[in-house]
Parts: structure tokens; C-alpha cells; sequence
């Protein structure tokens, strides 16, 4: 059995946070999704995984290399037009002997979901209980004999496909044959002839919009690996599991409740609490008396003191002065001209932002890589900086 | 100069040496062979890459052989150059390197005696001299050989009345045992055998060491037993293998974020400076290296007299060894002067004999290493580790920026050590090294548009790489990288020395490559650019985000991420990695391997 896992695209709809790599390799729970993707495939006794890369391909095969620290042999296939991942598929499929299981890069789903797949002996479905709308479809099962539908907007909880499938080359060939704009129209006409057993996720949560990646971050954190690192200095409370990197300080009087990741090289503390659900990635430091709860702090920023950040997720090497909060609320927000409503998420920040001291980012507030908020500013807009 | 692997166990032995000798390719790739025990002795050997030979290779079961791979020395890249050698009978196979200096008397005192000579290496002698001493043994015939030669070497060798065992010994060149359950190895150095084990012995010079599939013996020159330690090295989990990438610097290039992050972690943390116990005062350094390492060494010194107003000098390794001792310690009025040795490998035979020299003369000697237990960290008195991986490309790339990363944290220490930096700039300085994988990333993100300058290069003969203060050592590693891998001469300046004598060579078909950053020397550089710019050369720069006046003069730039004049030797060096890199790729060469080179270089 091998693997096609597909992390070409580019993931538009994310903004900032794909400039320079695919949506596949935003850290959640301090590891690119594609991380526990490829774990949960090797965890399945697959050993040989075809990988097509395309947009920002070199921080995938930096991350992953020939595969063989992650127990597995990774051989890349570069499409170089980004023609949809039925396209996709087939550059993949080069090498492949005979089943195989098809994964488009961008779902987070339980690590176990790709041993239960191999189990089947025939084809099968990965499904999951979907937030909203998924592009691959919903699944109906009609006496057992599952059926791929588009027309219902009204998905939340109803079943969807994951766009994970386990197929033979044949069926992969005649899956292209079928055509459509991706892989659940194809498969929709597919159904009818073919039997496939469906197999559900125990979660599934599919990346599309920046605030997707509070929830994704949440998940992630339920495979948090747990590693113990670094200076803890006394009088500093740890609960749960909390993860932290070689030539980090965690300095006294800090109060930390799991699960958290922390990455190498930080400086958190003195007094810093962090509550649970945050991932803060390599280099980052935290002044004192600041609070992070529910958030995603990437690599090399800069946290001031008295800070409060909830729901947030800040890029890389950003900066937050002192004083600065970003506090949850619900609200409907514009983004690529359509209105969306969220709800307990704080600022979205992109790469190299530099937010002065004393600011006030309203919740559901975006702003895109390299942006700067004044001293004492309220920011509350949907969009700012270069690239939009 | 060559790679050596050895293998006897219950295993067919010929996949095994072939496979470890491909690790040991960085070592030279001008021909290869392997000698296994069949019903004789068997020698297989071919000019050029491993894959030469290995494509024609007859099946062995022999669970016995050795390998070699050579970086030709004395007498051309041949099929009758390369080793394994033998004796007339074919009862014997040796594998060398190094040089044994006297060979040419031995040869001709052998010859005398009617022994007949099918090549010119100077490694041949040694399966007639082993061959003409041995009587049943073959440890007590390598012995009586010692006694003979002269020069550095290591040697391993299988005979036909053993059918399992290697007898092998060192002086002065690489040598480890590895140790397995009922299988052992020898070879040149660890990464040709981490895949099978990782206990490892590391023999002195003039041990002979015999291994057989259930025993290790270490002898002295008397042929007395003696103890050895077997050592747990850490495992390597990258492999060599490209995943992905074209070629292997490429692939090394995009690693360096990840290699300065876990090289800095190590030297941020567990206070790895202050355990090198440098706490006198320092009246005088010196920093000693080959190649890319010596340019390393450079920017080492603008960034120590800059932070400590310490004098520091810097020398090629070839150059230091045989200098008057006042010009090697830097001045004869300090106490106790510090030498700097900065070799990837640990195993540059100029760079070690250095060291030897420094210590000699009372020096305290600290190394800048990539490879833990090499022999340099053997030998000096304090060690500074970069974690940048193994590192398979010749042209080197991401030790460069860990070597560095390692001066830089050490100029630093030195200069809180001496007072000229308080805590406050301490932590600043701390908190601008983490930001340094990010900028290298944001270079390597536009590796886009520095392939976009290709075109300006690769029908010139001759390119020009300028430079001022700081970033002078860069203009030298942009130059020699460019040379190394793709074969078109370059030459790194002093932005103000063209004036005074190579702009005569200036012209529409010589590019010169500025870099021009807003440091104390700005407005000479732009002087100096306008002056080559009226002599038509093409004018490429590098310049800072935001620089207004640059681009301007300039007939193609190259933008750098937001960063300190004081740090931009770190993008610059990517900046011109990938400029060499998709140059030498445009023109086809064979970037990996270049030829005539090769990664470490262990004669002097």
C-alpha cells in the first residue's frame, strides 16, 4: 500500500499565512498539518508516500526530506501549473503499484483514520462530521451504498467526504477519466459503479479561512508530543500537557495549563500566564504579565508585557507592544467579498506585523503580512496591508 | 586524501562497502574499487564515481571486503591508479590514504629485488612490503611495514589465508572502528557507517587494529594488546539523500534556517561559551582555516575587533604552520594568545597541523566543528559544535553560516568577558541572533528573482565580487563559490582596491557583483560602484530594504531582508549561494562534484 498525499496548491483563501508555503505546512500545534498527515500514514504501516508539491515546494521537502526521519521513503512529483488535484492525482500516481490512499493536504484528521482505512480490503471513503460546507461533498448513505451530493448548504454536522479515499491505480485512472473540478465530483460519478465502504474520521477539520486556524489549532493540540526541554524555573506552574523546546526559559512565577507546544529558544516569564489551546512556535519571547489563551503565536515574535491575546494568531516574526489585547467576540466579517460570521476569535495577524503599545485589535480583525498599528490604536477592519 | 570503508560479518559484504563508500564520495571521486575474498582475493577497480564501478561489479558472497574511493595524489585518475592495490601473487589487497613520502626508494629498492610495479601511486609499495614480510601474520607484517614508510596514511588490509579479518592502521589521517554484534567495520569516518552502528572506537596513530566478525584487537608497535573505548555517537537522522531537490547544495542551502535554528539553540543554551573557560584577557587572537572556512574566519575578525577592540589576525592554515611564530600568535606582547581553528570536517590535514603549531607555541587553541569526535576535537583545548548536519555538497553552504553563527556568539561572549558590552546589549544581541533563520528564509523565498540574474553571468569570462568592511570576506566566498561550482573565474575585491589595479579588466563583459550596505563605508561604496559603472561593467547589487540611492546606480539589484548592517553577512551569503548555484545549474556543470575537488582534504 502507498500514499499520495497532494500540497501543490496554493490555499489562496488563507491570505497572508500561505505567502511563502503551502497551506499544508502552517504550523498547528507547533507542526505543519502535513506533519500529521505523513505520522498518521506511517503510524498505518505505509511506508512509501508520493508527495506533489508545487506552490512553495522547498518548505516541504526542507521539512520532510527523503522521509527517512519520519520512517518512510517521501518521492516528490512537482505540478507546476496548479490545475486542480484531479491533474494532481496523476502526476502523483507515477510509481504507484497498486492501492493507494489519496489525501489532499490540507485536512486535519485523526491520526487513526489511516489505519482503519487499510484495513478495508476493498476501496474506501474517509468521511467526517463536517463545521459548514465542504467542497468534496456530502455523503448519503443510500442502503449502504454511499451517495456524493453537492446541493445542501445547510451542512453543520451532516456528514462529508474528507476528499480521502483508498483506491487501486485502475480505479485512479478511471476516477481522472470521470473528470469534473476536483476529486468529490469525480468520485461522484464514480459511486454508482464502484463499492466503496465508508470509514469515518473520528474528527476531521478542513483548512480553508484564517479563522479556521484557532479551531485546526485546537485539534492539533489532542497530538501534542509531548517533549520536556529547556530551563523551567522555580515556582512556575505547569498543568496538563504542555510541550517545551530545547533553550527555552520559562521563568518564575508563570502559570501554564496544557495543552500547550512550545517551541526551542523562547524567553516566557517572568508572571506569564498561558492558558490552554496555544501553540507558540521557535524564538518567541513573552514579557511579563502578559495572558495567552486559545492562540496560535508563530515563529520569532515578539510579545510586550500586560499583554492580552485570546483567540489570536500572530505570524512570523511579529511584533505585540506592551499592553496590547486582542479580546474574542462574535461578529460578521467581510472577507473576499462574502460575509462570514465568527465567533470566539480574537486579532488574525499575518508575518512581520508590528502592532504598537497600548492597541486594541478587535476580534474577527485581520491583518496581512507586514502591516503596522499605531501606539494606542483601535484596528477593527477586516483587511489591512500589502497584499490586499 | 581518499575514503576507506571495511566490513567482515555473516553479511555479503560487497552491498555493505559500497553503500558506506558512497558516504565517503565527499572525500574524492576520481576512481574507486573494492577487494573481497572469493576463492582468492578478488580486486574490482575503475576510473571515475562510485557508479562506474559499481555498474560492472561481478556478484560476491564474500562476507570480507574493502573499499576505497580516491582523490588522485600521485599519478592520474586510472584504472591501474586505483586501489585496492596488490602484491604479484594477488594474495593480498590494500587500501591507502594519504602519502607515503619516501616511496620512491622503497619503489626502487624493490624493484631491485625483481618486484614488478603496475602503476604509479605511491600506495603500491605497501602490498609488496606487506606481502614480503608476511610469515602467517598479518598484523606482525603491517608492523614491520610501519617501520619502513614515512607520511600520512591510513591503511586497511585483507589477505587470502584470512578470509575474516582487516588489519588497519592510521597516522595521522581519519580512522574509526565500528563496532556490531558478530559483524565490525572500518572506515575513514563515522558517516560511512552510522547506518549499522553507533559504537564507535577511534584508534591513536600507529595502533594497528585487527577485526575480525567476533573480535576487535588493538595493538601498539610492540605488538602488545592494548585497551580501547568503544564511544556511543549520536545518531545522524538525515540521510543523504536529496528528497527532492536537484542537487545536494541546493537542498543544504534551504536547510541553513533549520541548521543556524538548532546550531543556536545549542550555543544560546547550557552556557556552551562560558564552559570554554575564556576568561583572562585576551591580548591577541588569531583565526586559522582553509576555503570557505577562512572567509568565515574573516568576517569573524571585522565582528571581534569591532565588539572587543582585540587585534585579530587571520591566516590560511597553510600559511600559519610555517610562519614566524610572532606572525601566527598575533604579537609577542600578549599572554597567552587564542587561536581560532575553523575545519567542517575536523580532518583538514592543514588546518590540524595548525593546531599542532599553535599549541606548540603556548597557544590556547579552540576548533569550530561540524563533526563531533573528528579528530581536530581531539586535539584543541576547547570546542564550539555547529549543528548544521551532515553537509554532502562540496561547495559548502550551511556550515558557512553556522561557522559564522559560532564566531559571532563568540565575539559576543568575548566582548561581555571584556567589559565592552553591558546586559542590556547582551540580551538585544540574543534576541537579533533568533531572527536570523527567519531572514535567511525570507532570502530563500525569493530565490525566484535571483535566478532571474542568471543570464548576466553565464556568458562572461571573468566576474567581478566587491565589497567593503564586514562584507569584503563575502565578496571572497561569493567569488569562490561562483569559481568552484561553475567554472567561470571570479575574484573577490575590496570595493576600494579595483581602483588600483583590476579595473584595467573591467568592461561590458566582466558583471560585478556590489554589495552595498548602509554601514559606515556607504557612501565610498557608491563612489566606488560609480566607478566601475562608467567602465560599462554591468552592475548587480545587493543592497538594503529601503535603500533609495543604490538601485538607482545599478543595473540590476538584488532587495535584502530588513536586517542590521552588523548581521547582513548572513542573507548576503544565501543571496550569493543561490546566485552561484543557479548560474553553475544554467551551464550544466556538475555542481555536487566539481571537478578536481573535494570535501575535505586530508594532505596538505
Amino acid at each position: 500500500m502507498q500514499a499520495i498525499i497532494l500540497t501543490a496548491g496554493e490555499g489562496a483563501r488563507l491570505g497572508s499565512w500561505t505567502a511563502n508555503r503551502p497551506k499544508g505546512m502552517i504550523p498547528l500545534g507547533n507542526r505543519p498539518i502535513l506533519d500529521y498527515l505523513v505520522s498518521g500514514v506511517v503510524k498505518s504501516g505505509i511506508r512509501e508516500i508520493n508527495m506533489v508539491v508545487g506552490y512553495g515546494k522547498n518548505s516541504v521537502m526542507s521539512y520532510f526530506g527523503d522521509g527517512s526521519s519520519f520512517g518512510c521513503e517521501i518521492n516528490y512529483f512537482f505540478q507546476e501549473e496548479l490545475t486542480g488535484t484531479l491533474d494532481a492525482m496523476v502526476i502523483g500516481m507515477e510509481g504507484i503499484k497498486d492501492d493507494f490512499i489519496l489525501i489532499p493536504g490540507d485536512n486535519y484528521v485523526s491520526t487513526e483514520s489511516f489505519g482503519n482505512m487499510v484495513n478495508v480490503s476493498g476501496p474506501a471513503l474517509l468521511s467526517g462530521k463536517a463545521n459548514r460546507w465542504s467542497k468534496w461533498g456530502e455523503i448519503e448513505l443510500e442502503k449502504g451504498t454511499p451517495k456524493i451530493t453537492f446541493d445542501n448548504p445547510e451542512a453543520y454536522g451532516r456528514m462529508h467526504f474528507t476528499g480521502i479515499l483508498k483506491i487501486n491505480k485502475e480505479m485512479g485512472e478511471q476516477l481522472f477519466k470521470a473528470g469534473g473540478h476536483h476529486i468529490g465530483e469525480a468520485l461522484q460519478k464514480l459511486v454508482s459503479k464502484v463499492r466503496f465502504e465508508v470509514v469515518e474520521s473520528e474528527y476531521w477539520h478542513n483548512i480553508v479561512y484564517p479563522w479556521d486556524l484557532i479551531s485546526g489549532n485546537r485539534l492539533a493540540l489532542r497530538d501534542n508530543l509531548l517533549y520536556r526541554h529547556g530551563k523551567i524555573e522555580k515556582n512556575v506552574i505547569i498543568k496538563g500537557d504542555v510541550s517545551i523546546g530545547r533553550g527555552t526559559v520559562i521563568r518564575s512565577g508563570s502559570y501554564l495549563t496544557g495543552p500547550i507546544s512550545i517551541g526551542e529558544s523562547c524567553d516566557i516569564g517572568p508572571n506569564t500566564v498561558i492558558d490552554s489551546s496555544v501553540s507558540i512556535g521557535d524564538n518567541v519571547m513573552i514579557s511579563s504579565f502578559s495572558e495567552i489563551s486559545d492562540s496560535i503565536i508563530m515563529q520569532d515574535c515578539n510579545i510586550g508585557s500586560y499583554s492580552s491575546l485570546k483567540g489570536t494568531v500572530i505570524g512570523n516574526g511579529s511584533s505585540v507592544g506592551s499592553h496590547s489585547i486582542a479580546i474574542p467576540i462574535t461578529r460578521d466579517i467581510l472577507y473576499f467579498d462574502e460575509t462570514f460570521s465568527v465567533s470566539d476569535r480574537g486579532a488574525m495577524v499575518g508575518d512581520n506585523c508590528k502592532i504598537g503599545s497600548r492597541a486594541i485589535l478587535q476580534g474577527g480583525s485581520i491583518l496581512m503580512n507586514n502591516a503596522t498599528i499605531g501606539e494606542g490604536e483601535f484596528y477593527n477592519a477586516d483587511f489591512q496591508g500589502e497584499n490586499i | 586524501m581518499c575514503g576507506i570503508v571495511g566490513y567482515t560479518g555473516h553479511k555479503p559484504a560487497q552491498e555493505i562497502v559500497i553503500e558506506s563508500l558512497k558516504k565517503l564520495e565527499y572525500r574524492g571521486y576520481d576512481s574507486s574499487g573494492i577487494a573481497t575474498k572469493e576463492d582468492k582475493i578478488r580486486i574490482y577497480k575503475k576510473e571515475g564515481p562510485i557508479s562506474n564501478m559499481e555498474s560492472e561489479l561481478p556478484e560476491s558472497d564474500s562476507t570480507t571486503a574493502i573499499a576505497h574511493t580516491r582523490w588522485a595524489t600521485h599519478g592520474i585518475p586510472s584504472d591501474a591508479n586505483a586501489h585496492p592495490h596488490s602484491d604479484t601473487g594477488n594474495s593480498i589487497a590494500v587500501v591507502h590514504n594519504g602519502t607515503i613520502d619516501n616511496y620512491l626508494s622503497i619503489r626502487e629498492s624493490l624493484e631491485s629485488e625483481g618486484y614488478k610495479f603496475l602503476s604509479e601511486s605511491d600506495s603500491e609499495v605497501l602490498p609488496f612490503l606487506i606481502s614480503k614480510y608476511y610469515s602467517g601474520d598479518l598484523v606482525e607484517a603491517l608492523n614491520k611495514t610501519l617501520h619502513d614508510i614515512q607520511g600520512i596514511f591510513t591503511i586497511a588490509v585483507i589477505h587470502e589465508n584470512h578470509p575474516d579479518e582487516i588489519v588497519a592502521v592510521r597516522n595521522e589521517t581519519p580512522l574509526v572502528i565500528g563496532v556490531g554484534s558478530s559483524e565490525n567495520y572500518v572506515a575513514s569516518d563515522i558517516y560511512a557507517v552510522l547506518k549499522y552502528t553507533q559504537q564507535i572506537i577511534y584508534p591513536d596513530d600507529n595502533q594497528i587494529v585487527r577485526i575480525t566478525p567476533k573480535s576487535i584487537d588493538v595493538f601498539d608497535l610492540e605488538l602488545s594488546l592494548i585497551d580501547y573505548n568503544i564511544e556511543t555517537v549520536e545518531k545522524y537522522t538525515e540521510v543523504a539523500e536529496k528528497g527532492g531537490y536537484e542537487h545536494f547544495m541546493l537542498k543544504e542551502i534551504f536547510e541553513q534556517p533549520k541548521a543556524l535554528q538548532d546550531s543556536g539553540t545549542e550555543l544560546l543554551s547550557d552556557s556552551k561559551l562560558v564552559n570554554l573557560g575564556l576568561n583572562w584577557k585576551i591580548g591577541s587572537m588569531s583565526i586559522v582555516a582553509c576555503g570557505t572556512s577562512y572567509h568565515a574566519g574573516l568576517v569573524g575578525k571585522y565582528v571581534i575587533e569591532q565588539l572587543t577592540a582585540i587585534p585579530v589576525s587571520v591566516s590560511y592554515s597553510s600559511e600559519f604552520r610555517y610562519a614566524a611564530p610572532v606572525q601566527g600568535v598575533g604579537g609577542l606582547l600578549s599572554s597567552r594568545p587564542l587561536v581560532i581553528l575553523i575545519s567542517q570536517s575536523g580532518e583538514t590535514a592543514d588546518t590540524l597541523a595548525a593546531a599542532r603549531a599553535a599549541k606548540q607555541q603556548g597557544c590556547h587553541t579552540i576548533a569550530i566543528c561540524n563533526v563531533p569526535g573528528s579528530r581536530i576535537t581531539r586535539e584543541v583545548d576547547g570546542v564550539i559544535l555547529t549543528k548544521s548536519g551532515q553537509e554532502i555538497g562540496v561547495a559548502a553552504t550551511k556550515t558557512f553560516m553556522t561557522q559564522m553563527q559560532a564566531i559571532y556568539a563568540l565575539g559576543v561572549h568575548l566582548a561581555f568577558n571584556s567589559g565592552s558590552l553591558d546586559h542590556p546589549q547582551i540580551k538585544l544581541w540574543e534576541s537579533e541572533f533568533r531572527k536570523i533563520p527567519s531572514t535567511i528564509t525570507q532570502v530563500l523565498n525569493h530565490c525566484e528573482s535571483i535566478k532571474a540574474l542568471v543570464p548576466h553571468f553565464t556568458k562572461s569570462k571573468s566576474v567581478f565580487f566587491v565589497g567593503r568592511n564586514i562584507n569584503y570576506p563575502l565578496a571572497l566566498e561569493g567569488a569562490l563559490k561562483l569559481k568552484e561550482i561553475s567554472y567561470i573565474h571570479a575574484e573577490g575585491y575590496p570595493a576600494g582596491e579595483l581602483k588600483h589595479g583590476p579595473l584595467a579588466l573591467l568592461g561590458e563583459d566582466t558583471p560585478v557583483v556590489a554589495i552595498a550596505v548602509q554601514d559606515h563605508t556607504y557612501s565610498k561604496l557608491i563612489s566606488n560602484i560609480e566607478e566601475m559603472s562608467a567602465r560599462k561593467a554591468p552592475i548587480i547589487t545587493v543592497c538594503q530594504k529601503g535603500d533609495q540611492h543604490v538601485p538607482k546606480i545599478s543595473d540590476y539589484y538584488f532587495e535584502l531582508p530588513e536586517v542590521d548592517p552588523i548581521l547582513s553577512p548572513f542573507p548576503i551569503a544565501a543571496f550569493l549561494q543561490l546566485l552561484s548555484y543557479y548560474v553553475a545549474h544554467d551551464l550544466g556543470t556538475e555542481i555536487d562534484k566539481p571537478r578536481n575537488l573535494a570535501k575535505s582534504v586530508t594532505v596538505e
